[in-house]
């Protein structure tokens, strides 16, 4: 046997690891969905919204140049079904009007507000509070980051509890009561997550989600499997294992003593989200903290999120994503096999280096061998082809898993046309967009090995979806 | 075997999964689509049944059948519509609960091995139960899982047993701010009938600091005047919590005659203490507090600090021109800077970068 197959067996672990790791996670986030289900009591909710009890929340919502679509944003967050919550906006240094269009939209009158300072931040300029709404106040301060930015709010919150979610997020309007549960029930839980899924199908008037539907393009579609499968499904399971090391920033809240402890996200990071999420893990699942605490997955809070729909800004963001992973993980490497830090050091971690940031470059190694393999007449035309199909079903059979799971709950596609359009995006897949995408990290992990740290291009907005229609608020 | 026998094996094996597991997914499909169907056609049916069953149009005979071809959306039916209804209009739907025959065993579901059944059974009870579901739910606040000891309570409390806030109070003895909450406001569903469980609590001497916190905050949320004496006892406790809830709950009942005991608790180690007094201090109109709430404007603690302004601000007039004043002549920086935050919170002062040229 030579060193070629040798290789080729290689791979073809790797690619079976990988899928039938995944395919137990999904599995096992399945098992957690059902459990979670079975331990919701009834009007379980409605109590919650309506206690004066409940834990207060700060809404935290940070923004750069997001003029096209933060109001809409706002509309969505002020409606929200929760007894006590306030909404933070942070116009992080924006260029592009977004404040006069707060101040226009929302009546916003300037206040000298001092918070807690506990967390250094870049200059705050400015803090406004609405007169229409009570619980609104719009921070402008010299652009930092997104982690910046959130730092600062913090800083001006009033509540126990923070939630953080992105410029271009829709929630459901009883996400916040999902997402508190947990802390009432259990005084170890330190933070939330919940789903993130695609909002380019949504119709959306005046901040409310009158409609779900999936996005119109195959780019929007083939991410919509994605998000289904791994951010959503697998995550779950991850989240069983202690090792959710990616809570996305569209979606979390956390206690507020918790994020001071662990010093708030870094502003240097590229993925601040990713970074944060290592670091706060590393936090709570220190086996020299005394204290215990847990991170949880809330399968029915449920927030939209704009996703690139073209193929230039689909490549910046997931050059920007794999990139912050290698960051994030370079920062955090002394937890890998470490025993200090239990589950989340002997398998999270590693899993992460292996099958998160090391994937693309596998993967695409295993597409050039096997071209290498054919114009060396190593392998036959039939081997190769047989090896591309494996790679392709294996795919195909994970999506698929996750799609049953998917139409197991509410979220399920909302006609037969969606569903259809979904199986389609499965099949069509791998058939050279996951090969793209592989490309793309590829490059983004030789780049951030080169030195760059930038954030890479700034996504353009469309408002959500072409069905928005926004009043005045 | 070589590569090649295995990719293929491998690959025809998750073909033909893949081609069934769709197939499943299909199905799956168009059963969801069925049942939802149904669900909605069920609804239509039996809810303007059920509200004609209350208003006397309806008999228990027609309506009982039509709720057992869906027992578990009946019984979500009946539960909604229930805390939608007083005492006495709730009476009259215990005879269609108990008409559900699935439902009929609760009480012998509470020793069920599995949790979830037992939770759902302790939920249930409350709508179900009648006194003799009693004995069922009180066991059921030694349960292992706290789900199900709060869902027994809950019952309990549902079902009028005042006899239980004290099991309750005991069985529910967790830490944390939160889960304090929860109880507090299980148990203040009892109304009246409370007070003198609670009481019996205030002024036992074997409760543990938690259990006595929730107590205090109960007595609060029913605003009892008959708890004042064990609430002005509870200021001296020496734990912070027990306190700082009877400080809460001694604004909430609003009795003047308490104010000097609250101020005296305004240096109080505990920062939460003293930002609980100074906003009872405001919501009890203290203007002869006035001295006190300004210095609790430089407190080291920001919410003590904003607390003291919003009780400034709360006690009118005399209050307001006392932190128009600390604006330019309080000692303290951080209370100059809270003085104009909280003023121009309440519209009453304008920012600095108005004010200046």
């Amino acid at each position: 046997m030579n060193t070629i197959h040798i290789l080729l067996w290689l791979i073809l672990a790797y690619y079976i690891t990988l899928h039938a790791i995944y395919l137990l996670l999904v599995l096992l986030g399945a098992t957690q969905v059902r459990r979670y289900h079975r331990g919701i009591t009834f009007a379980e909710f409605r109590r919650i919204g309506e206690s004066p009890l409940s834990m207060p929340v700060s809404l935290i919502i940070p923004c750069y140049n997001e003029s096209a679509i933060i109001v809409e944003t706002i509309s969505n967050a002020l409606r929200l079904n929760y007894p006590q919550f306030e909404v933070i906006v942070v116009s992080d240094g924006s260029t592009d009007g977004s404040i006069d269009i707060l101040k226009k939209s929302f009546h916003l009158r300037r206040v000298d507000r001092f918070g807690r300072r506990q967390i250094e931040t870049r200059e705050i300029q400015g803090v406004y509070e609405s007169s229409d709404h009570s619980n609104l106040v719009v921070i402008e301060k010299v652009n930092g980051r997104r982690a910046d930015a959130i730092n600062a709010a913090v800083t001006l919150s009033r509540y126990p509890l923070l939630c953080i979610i992105d410029a271009d997020c829709v929630l459901e309007t009883d996400a916040l009561l999902h997402m508190a549960r947990p802390f009432l029930s259990d005084v170890s839980i330190a933070a939330v997550a919940g789903i993130v899924r695609p909002s380019n199908g949504l119709s959306i008037v005046d901040g409310e989600i009158l409609h779900n539907a999936l996005p119109k393009t195959l780019l929007g579609m083939n991410q919509e499997v994605e998000y289904a499968r791994s951010f959503q499904w697998a995550r779950i399971g991850l989240c069983r294992l202690k090792s959710m090391l990616c809570i996305s920033g569209a979606l979390l809240l956390i206690k507020k003593t918790l994020f001071e402890e662990v010093g708030g996200p870094w502003p240097q990071a590229i993925t601040d989200d990713i970074e944060f999420t290592m670091r706060l893990n590393r936090h709570i699942h220190d086996r020299e903290r005394k204290e215990h605490a847990r991170l949880v997955f809330v399968p029915d809070a449920v927030c939209y999120t704009e996703i690139p729909e073209k193929i230039g800004q689909y490549a910046s963001q997931r050059n920007r994503w794999q990139r912050g992973t290698i960051q994030a993980l370079l920062r955090n490497a002394s937890m890998i096999f470490n025993p200090r830090y239990g589950m989340t050091g002997l398998f999270g971690m590693p899993f992460f280096v292996v099958f998160e940031a090391l994937a693309a470059i596998v993967e695409l190694s295993a597409w050039i061998l096997m071209v290498v393999c054919l114009v060396l007449g190593i392998a036959s035309g039939f081997e190769i082809i047989a090896m591309i199909f494996l790679a392709y079903i294996l795919g195909v059979f994970l999506s698929l898993t996750a799609v049953l799971l998917t139409e197991s709950t509410r979220l399920r596609a909302v006609n037969w046309r969606d569903f259809w359009r979904l199986i389609l995006a499965i099949l069509l897949d791998n058939l050279g967009f996951h090969q793209f995408h592989l490309i793309i990290r590829v490059i983004g992990t030789f780049q951030y090995l080169f030195g760059r740290k930038d954030l890479g291009a700034v996504m353009s907005r469309n408002g959500i979806n072409s069905s928005l229609t926004t009043q005045a608020p | 075997m070589n590569l090649l026998t295995i990719v293929t094996i491998t690959a025809t094996i998750l073909t033909l999964l893949s081609l069934l597991l769709l197939i499943f997914i299909v199905g799956m499909r168009v059963f969801t689509d069925r049942s939802i169907d149904h669900q909605a056609d069920f609804l239509k049916r039996a809810i303007p049944l059920i509200k004609a069953y209350l208003r006397g149009e309806a008999t228990f005979e027609i309506v009982a059948p039509i709720l057992l071809k869906d027992q578990h959306l009946a019984l979500l039916i009946l539960m909604e519509l229930a805390d939608s209804l007083d005492e006495r209009e709730r009476e009259k739907l215990h005879p269609l609960f108990i008409s559900l025959p699935k439902f009929r065993n609760e009480s012998h579901s509470l020793k069920s091995r599995r949790w979830q059944t037992r939770l759902h059974a302790a939920e249930h009870l409350g709508y179900l139960g009648d006194d003799a579901a009693l004995p069922a739910l009180m066991t059921a606040l030694r349960d292992d899982v706290v789900g199900v000891r709060f869902a027994a309570s809950r019952s309990l409390v549902q079902l009028g047993c005042d006899k239980a806030v004290e099991p309750i109070l005991r069985s529910l003895d967790i830490p944390g701010e939160v889960s304090q909450r929860r109880v507090a406001e299980i148990i203040s569903a009892l109304g009246p009938r409370a007070i003198d469980p609670i009481q019996n609590v205030m002024n036992g001497p074997d409760y543990d600091d938690s259990v006595l916190s929730i107590a205090a905050r109960i007595a609060g949320i029913l605003r009892s005047e008959k708890a004042i004496p064990s609430l002005r006892h509870l200021l001296n406790h020496q734990v912070a919590n027990v306190r700082l809830n009877a400080v809460r709950s001694l604004s909430s009942i609003g009795d003047p005659s308490v104010i000097e005991d609250i101020a005296s608790l305004g240096e109080d180690p505990s920062w939460e203490v003293r930002s609980t007094v100074m906003r009872a201090l405001g919501k009890l109109h203290a203007s002869e507090h006035i001295p006190l709430l300004l210095q609790g404007l430089s407190d080291q603690e920001w919410w003590v600090r904003h607390n003291a302004g919003s009780a400034l601000i709360a006690i009118g007039t005399q209050g307001i021109t006392a932190l128009k004043e600390a604006v330019d002549h309080h000692t303290d920086a951080y209370g100059r800077d809270m003085s104009r935050q909280i003023l121009q919170q309440n519209g009453l002062l304008k920012p600095i970068s108005e004010v200046l040229p």
